[in-house]
């Protein structure tokens, strides 16, 4: 079907990360090297590429070689390359250097980075070598036609909060597409349909999640140097899974952030702010010391592993990156995954070319020539890993020292998830002290050292348009009021990045949730750690949320 | 007001033009003020300005009533301002045409509306054209912030205008109606086409780009015209022709972080937390230490050229709404007492008076600091006027005075504009 309501396109890539531009940049080389001409489209929601990028960054930098083979190294805009890389175990007022260096987390070689500006300078490649991109567009329905994905459609504008046109009124655009790919990254909220329509995670492990915060600062000369490279374990976390990550860049900046598992228990415990009271460890503190905050942000990261990763093809599509779940633990390092598997989904939708065929028949490849790949070798001894951790730190450790000797199978073989949101305990139900409890008289920031979640969206340049339907949707309202509200005290108030959600309570004490999704940083937390019946995220306007530069 | 004697335009025979003339500015919340006193443009991040959105908005709009339009975009500036002509074009237009040329930098708004006037005339549209056209702007821009541009292309050309529009519409018979903001309501107007209208940013929201739009932008092409293409008179544009110099730029900073004056996730605690604030007297502005006045001093070779020709005093008009003078035709008189003070010389104030039985108000306008108050009365003077012949006339009227006036000073805004 072809209206002027229509474009039509070869290849229709969802998602402008690493992993998009990737397939993108790989897919151009292979397709002119086959002498082949085809459209490759690449939309992304961000108001440009990069500006809903967030990583650490220590990225391994092997796959940029066979990504970008007649690029120049030192062109690409790495940050600084690793010097220092140490591991730290906090207590509440001291540090402990841990004596051995936990193998699969070793950076020699590496370097830090802006995810970012890595992409931006894809997105410049992959220009010159024919994709267009175009940044600021939000990709919100997968199109069927006869049970099969056919492309996708852009999200109509100009409409009040009910969904009512408005004068300004823009339908969406629909893309046909021969091929089209997800790399919309962690939790995609198509791939995530579009798993559930073809129930691509059946018989496969829940998938889990991480949640990352983190903030960019500026600091004066010599409180870190670039390429020093730090993670922590323990405080202030007690039985979270995570730790924080303190990245030396040039130009006297810092990223620092603290990456937790989603599968706590505890219904108050808040990320964020879980963070703020991190930086006030000595240790953390005197790397901030007399510097200022430039940029924050956060997203968070699939961790599930090899036995969470979905089927990764139907007929006509394709999954890359992390709304696949390529993700190495636990090292988190997902960039050059993102990389490796667009290359071969890229490798895959060329022999498609050359056949003329895109059922799964011809993209079953993807899978083997995922299995061939890197992406294999780094996840597939670390397979237990993660689920090791979900019973708490110590076993983790325990699980994790067991793997190193079974080479990854552990006592039980394969371990299970349980999806995050039913770790999730109701607040009779939990027995130990809650988070806003056990750091009462840590949790006023100073707006110095550590700040409100109101200051941080502030520094993360987030804006929505007003008038569309708000893209966080709860579910079941009723349910939410007796559930979600009552018998687990809200969490999305508390593990919101960004204050999205509040409770309001009016004189009569009746709850009643409020929300503020012009302050959504896209993180997707709320579409994954809600307990009951849950909250859905979908993309807003296209170029709406945060406006990061160097995340 | 209906220009006798002109026939109607048959739309449904001929095709209706749409220009939209916009700028690229920095995003207000990034602006910086150069050394120079000039806008600085090359540090900040650029917008189309937000008026000249709304007015694109109008100008879709008004393309919805002729679906054939044809939708041109205009623009004067550097190159860099080519992404903004794109967007336009992603979001409907169909043709964009840019003025840049180095001899146009630093132009104040009568050389850059005479230039841009140049470029419409270039481009074939002229009083006289025999399709109908309509110039559609922004306002006022968030970096210049003088509101002249829109009227002063339209006095060049010679065509009707109406400034401070919140929408508009076609009646079918060659008119625009405009529904125009003014102090206490609306006005609305009638005018013929061709005519130039400045849209206030309160009508229909700007939209969103389409997919196709923008892959439509990224395949268009561009035409730059340069002062000569459009046959500009260049020794009166860039910062040499223009008449008005900047003497001198303040930086304000704002000395106060913001205060949280109340916060609380409930009416009880935001009341509580409001009271104790108010109790506790922390966040009550204090008495501002006066800081001395940073005032730019022009460099010595600052090119500065009188042309006052031996003109003094200062005008003012007066602008009525519902009988009365408006707030800031009023306030307005207290800066040009002190500018009348300053010059010296015994310059005086002349205030200009137009409309239906107001010569009572005169009085008022002494008593706020007018030395002279011409009056202009008329019954059809009634409603504000939109064919630039009758100010013409009042011009010419003015200028044969004996006084000749230096400087005209008027308030841009109506009152609803608060500013
Ligand atoms: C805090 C944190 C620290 C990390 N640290 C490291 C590290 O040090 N090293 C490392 O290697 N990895 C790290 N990772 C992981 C790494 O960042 C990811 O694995 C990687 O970014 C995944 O790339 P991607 O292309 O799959 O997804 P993303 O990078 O998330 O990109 C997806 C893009 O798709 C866009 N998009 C999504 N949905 C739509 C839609 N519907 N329409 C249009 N556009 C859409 C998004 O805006 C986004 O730009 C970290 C992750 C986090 C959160
Ligand atoms: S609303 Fe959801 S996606 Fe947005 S910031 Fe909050 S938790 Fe993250």
């Amino acid at each position: 079907m072809s209206t002027a309501d229509t474009v039509n396109t070869d290849v229709l890539i969802i998602g402008g990360g690493p992993s998009g531009l990737a397939t993108a940049i790989h897919l151009a080389d292979l397709l002119k090297s086959a002498g082949l001409e085809r459209r490759i489209l690449l939309i992304e929601k961000g108001a440009s590429v990069g500006s809903h990028i967030l990583s650490g960054a220590v990225i391994k930098t092997d796959v940029f070689k066979s990504l970008l083979p007649d690029v120049d190294f030192a062109e690409i805009p790495f940050n600084a390359k690793v010097t220092k890389d140490a591991m730290m175990m906090l207590s509440e007022n001291g540090k402990i250097h841990v004596p051995f260096h936990p193998p699969y987390m070793s950076n020699k070689g590496n370097y830090t980075a802006s995810l970012g500006q890595i992409c931006r300078y894809l997105a410049k490649k992959a220009e010159e070598k024919g994709v267009e991109i175009y940044p600021g567009f939000a990709v919100s329905e997968i199109l069927y036609d006869n049970g099969k994905v056919i492309g996708a459609k852009t999200i109509n504008t100009g409409v009040d909060h009910h969904g009512n046109q408005l004068e300004n009124f823009q339908a969406g655009n629909r893309i046909e597409a021969k091929l089209t790919i997800f790399a919309e990254g962690t939790r995609g909220s198509l791939a995530k349909k579009l798993i559930q329509k073809f129930d691509l995670a059946k018989g496969k492990n829940e998938q889990i999640y991480s949640l990352g915060v983190k903030e960019l600062w500026s600091v004066p000369e010599g409180n870190i140097a670039p390429g020093e490279v730090y993670h922590t374990m323990g405080y202030p976390l007690r039985d979270e899974f995570g730790g924080g990550f303190v990245y030396g860049l040039n130009d006297n900046k810092v990223a620092i952030g603290l990456v937790v598992g989603l599968d706590y228990e505890d219904p108050t415990f808040d990320t964020h702010n879980a963070f703020q009271v991190w930086k006030t460890h000595p240790f953390i503190a005197n790397i901030l010391k007399g510097g200022k905050l430039v940029e924050y942000g956060a997203k968070t990261l699939p961790e599930g592993g090899w036995y969470s990763l979905p089927k990764l093809y139907v007929d006509n599509a394709l999954i890359v990156g992390d709304s696949a779940g390529f993700l190495a633990m636990p090292a988190l390092k997902g960039i050059h995954l993102a990389i490796a598997s667009g290359m071969q989904a890229a490798k895959t939708a060329s022999i498609a070319f050359s056949k003329n065929d895109f059922t799964e028949n011809t993209l079953k490849q993807y899978d083997e020539f995922i299995k061939d790949s890197l992406i294999y070798k780094d996840m597939y001894p670390t397979r237990n890993v993660r689920q090791g951790f979900a019973k708490g730190m110590v076993a983790g450790v325990l699980n994790f020292g067991t793997d190193l000797v079974t080479g990854g199978a552990g006592f039980a073989g394969k371990l299970k998830t349980e999806a995050d949101k039913d770790t999730t305990k109701k607040l009779s139900e939990y027995k130990k002290t809650l988070f806003h409890e056990r750091y009462k008289n840590k949790l006023e920031p100073d707006k110095v050292l550590t700040f409100d979640k109101a200051t941080d969206v502030y520094f993360s340049g987030v804006n929505h348009d007003e008038q569309q339907v708000a893209h966080v949707k709860v579910n079941n309202p009723q349910s939410f009021k007796t559930v979600n509200i009552e018998e687990y005290g809200a969490p999305c108030q508390y593990f919101c990045s960004s204050e999205v959600y509040e409770i309001h309570t009016d004189k009569n004490g009746n709850k009643e949730l409020r929300i503020h999704a012009e302050n959504c940083m896209h993180c997707k937390t709320c579409d994954i750690k809600s307990p009951g019946d849950g909250i859905t995220w979908s993309v807003p306007n296209g170029g709406n949320g945060p406006d990061w530069q160097n995340m | 007001m209906v220009r006798e004697g002109k026939p109607d335009f048959n739309l449904t025979l001929m095709s209706l033009t749409i220009i939209n003339l916009i700028k690229q500015v920095p995003l207000p919340s990034e602006m910086r003020m150069g050394e120079d006193g000039l806008m600085d443009r090359t540090k900040a991040k650029s917008i189309i300005n937000i008026d000249c959105q709304f007015a694109l908005e109008a100008g879709l709009q008004l393309k919805k009533q002729y679906p054939d339009a044809r939708m041109i975009a205009c623009s004067m500036g550097p190159t860099s301002f080519e992404p903004s002509l794109r967007k336009a074009i992603s979001l409907g237009y169909d043709e964009v045409y840019l003025l840049s040329d180095r001899k146009l930098g630093g132009s104040d708004t009568y050389a850059t509306g005479m230039s841009i006037a140049c470029m419409l005339q270039h481009l074939g549209f002229t009083k006289d054209s025999k399709e109908p056209f309509i110039v559609i702007a922004g306002r006022q821009t968030s970096d210049g912030d003088t509101a002249h541009v829109p009227s002063q292309v339209a006095e060049y050309l010679g065509i009707p205008q109406a400034t401070f529009v919140e929408s508009i519409k076609a009646d079918g018979k060659g008119n625009i109606i405009a529904k125009r903001i003014i102090e206490g309501g609306y006005q609305m107007m009638k005018l013929p086409m061709p005519c130039a209208i400045s849209i206030a940013p309160t009508g229909i929201s700007p939209r969103k780009p389409s997919l196709i739009g923008a892959i439509k932008a990224r395949n268009s092409s561009l035409t730059v015209f340069s002062a000569d293409d459009v046959k500009v008179d260049t020794t009166k544009v860039g910062i040499n022709g223009s008449p008005t110099i900047v003497a001198n730029v303040v930086n304000m900073v704002s000395e106060r972080p913001p205060v949280m004056l109340s916060a609380g996730h409930s009416e009880t605690a935001l009341v509580d937390s409001l009271i104790a604030n108010i109790k506790g007297g922390g966040n009550v502005m204090g008495e501002k230490a006066s800081t001395a006045e940073k005032v730019t001093e022009a460099p010595a070779d600052f090119p500065v050229t009188d042309i006052r020709n031996g003109a003094k005093g200062i005008i003012t008009w007066a602008e009525l709404a519902n009988g009365k003078i408006t707030r800031p035709s009023l306030e307005l008189l207290t800066p040009a007492r002190k500018l009348a003070d300053e010059l010296g010389n015994d310059t005086k104030i002349m205030t200009v008076l137009i409309g239906k039985n107001v010569k009572s108000l005169a009085t008022q306008l002494f008593e706020h600091g007018s030395d002279e108050v011409i009056v202009v009365e008329d019954d059809r003077l009634e409603e504000y006027l939109v064919l630039p012949r009758l100010y013409r006339t009042f011009d010419r009227r003015l200028c044969q005075q004996k006084t000749k006036s230096s400087c005209p000073a008027y308030s841009s805004l109506p009152s609803s504009d608060l500013r």
